[in-house]
């Protein structure tokens, strides 16, 4: 088992966003968190690339417990990808990248990593002495996934990759997640494009305020009549037509 | 003479207290009104080290520069978590505390009446090569590779912590330094004017250097130098307007404020080019001259 989640409870003062929570990601698995705005997918992401929150219960990545120190987790293996991208601006593309390998000192090993992200998004390529802010909102998408991957992570959290994205744009990155499972990251992605996400996805969790609902593999989720009422539309769509 | 040295050995002190400050919110992104303190707590230190303990004037400067950093790094310690403006609060609050423990400090510290008889130490040529080497070692520090990470820290403290960066603790190196240089500032300070007094570590005087840095351009270290330079510069200049000069210094600061928000600099640095190229469309902008007329 590669990261453990045990009762895991975090609160933001008097809100309780998650309550006892438990769920695990093994080895090569790419595991999607669905459910709707509020439910605590974000807030899980954050617990355990540890974003310093008031939380109980314990989170153990390769048998040992993750301390609550972001540039710790980051050093452990564990790359988050955060909502709304948060790239630097300022910063050309390759700049951005090189801030991704802050902890590498290896310049060889540097090397290698930023041509397998320029191999992967080959826009980054054409693009990088251009700065973030002048990117498409696609682009800096890429650039935060990039950027991640710099760190050498061997678990990536991505949160809410689609976000202000066209449709078609999704379909590219999503694709894009494969590729990243078959180098041989594990993927943990929370999303809000539940259907995308639940066809990727080897297994995923339904998160309902704060507490896991259902859980299985994506393809049954998928097939899963309560799941298309509620994350799919289905029924709106049948009275649609 | 004497007069202009004075001035000038006054504004030597004042921009290494400035560039301290320009690191924490210039180039860190972390404003401050209370770094008076820091520079208090420089002078007194210095100052009770030389006139009470007879200690050699260098080593008091490295004692009080020490003393400066390490108050900085333990309230870094508890405040820097807190976020935006709280912590500006925080510091608001220490100028003050600190202002108020100097003037309750009984026989160590003279309480209001001030601590006099200073050895006058601070000649001109001391500053002026202290501030020289202080300003070499701030841009050595911003051209590091700490620097770089504070830069971070500005942009974007989410994407900065997600690339590994350890953004509390290099947020308290960086008010660790820019303590230590208000320090130096105060300890280089209290030795020229070899009379000091609470009162001139107020919230005032914290103002005044936020301005300055402010004025300045966040982000540029030769735009806190020279806002350093005009703002303590102005009112000398302006001494024969008595009380209205204040009043200047005032429209001084609203006018940038207006006609240029993002400061004197504006995050870029002073260089000949730049300077060349500010010539040229000066040269432009002036009719009669230059390509501006050329049809």
């Amino acid at each position: 088992m590669m990261l453990q989640v045990k009762d895991l409870s975090v609160f933001y003062g008097k809100i309780q966003a998650l309550d006892k929570l438990s769920m695990e990601i093994h080895q090569g698995e790419i595991i999607s968190m669905i459910g709707a705005n509020g439910a605590g997918k974000s807030t899980l992401l954050k617990a355990i690339a540890g974003l310093r929150l008031q939380m109980n219960g314990s989170i153990t990545f390769e048998g040992e417990p993750l301390v609550s120190k972001t540039h710790e987790t980051v050093k452990r293996g564990i790359a988050l990808v955060p909502e709304g991208r948060h790239i630097f601006g300022n910063l050309t593309v390759y700049e951005n990248l090189v801030m991704g390998s802050y902890l590498q000192k290896d310049k060889k090993v540097f090397k290698e990593d930023l041509e397998s992200v320029y191999e992967l998004f080959p826009r980054l390529f054409e693009r990088q002495k251009q700065t973030g802010s002048t990117l498409s909102g696609g682009e800096q998408q890429m650039l935060a996934i990039g950027r991640g991957l710099m760190s050498k992570p061997k678990l990536l959290l991505l949160d809410e990759p689609s976000l202000g994205l066209a449709p078609k744009l999704v379909s590219e990155i999503f694709k894009k997640f494969e590729k990243i499972n078959k180098m041989g990251l594990t993927i943990l992605l929370v999303e809000q494009n539940a259907r995308q996400a639940l066809a990727l996805s080897h297994r995923a969790y339904v998160l309902q305020t704060g507490r896991i609902i259902k859980q299985g593999l994506g393809k049954d989720l998928l097939a899963d009549p309560e799941v298309q009422e509620a994350y799919l539309g289905a029924k709106q769509k049948a009275a649609a037509v | 003479m004497g007069y202009l040295l004075g001035i000038m050995t006054l504004i030597c002190c004042n921009i290494i207290v400035v560039i301290g400050l320009s690191l924490l919110t210039g180039f860190t992104g972390i404003f401050s009104f209370g770094h008076a303190a820091y520079m208090a707590i420089g002078a007194y230190s210095a100052a009770i080290l030389t006139t009470k303990l007879g200690v050699p004037f260098v080593l008091a400067l490295i004692v009080a520069v020490m003393i400066a950093a390490l108050a900085g790094r333990l309230i870094g310690i508890p405040t820097l978590k807190l976020v935006g403006d709280y912590f500006a609060i925080a510091m608001l609050g220490l100028g003050e505390t600190v202002r108020l423990l100097l003037d309750n400090g009984g026989k160590l510290t003279g309480g209001a009446r001030g601590f006099g008889n200073i050895p006058g130490k601070t000649a001109f040529p001391i500053a002026f090569v202290i501030m020289v080497f202080s300003v070499i070692v701030m841009r050595n520090i911003i051209g590091s590779r700490y620097g770089r990470c504070f830069l971070a820290i500005r942009e974007d403290e989410l994407a900065a912590e997600c690339c590994g960066i350890d953004t509390y603790g290099l947020k308290k190196t960086s008010l660790t330094i820019s303590a230590a240089f208000g320090g130096l500032g105060g300890a280089l300070f209290a030795h020229y004017i070899t009379y000091i007094q609470p009162i001139m570590f107020d919230m005032a005087k914290s103002t005044e250097i936020a301005a300055a840095v402010v004025f300045g351009g966040l982000g540029s270290l030769s735009g806190s130098i020279i806002a350093s330079i005009i703002l303590i510069g102005i009112p000398e200049v302006l001494r024969p307007l008595y009380q209205w000069r204040l009043v200047f210094y005032g429209l001084l600061l609203v006018g940038t404020i207006v006609l240029r928000p993002q400061g004197l600099m504006g995050g870029r640095e002073f260089t000949i080019q730049g300077l060349k190229n500010a010539a040229q469309w000066v040269q432009e902008k002036i009719p009669g001259r230059g390509k501006g007329e050329k049809r």
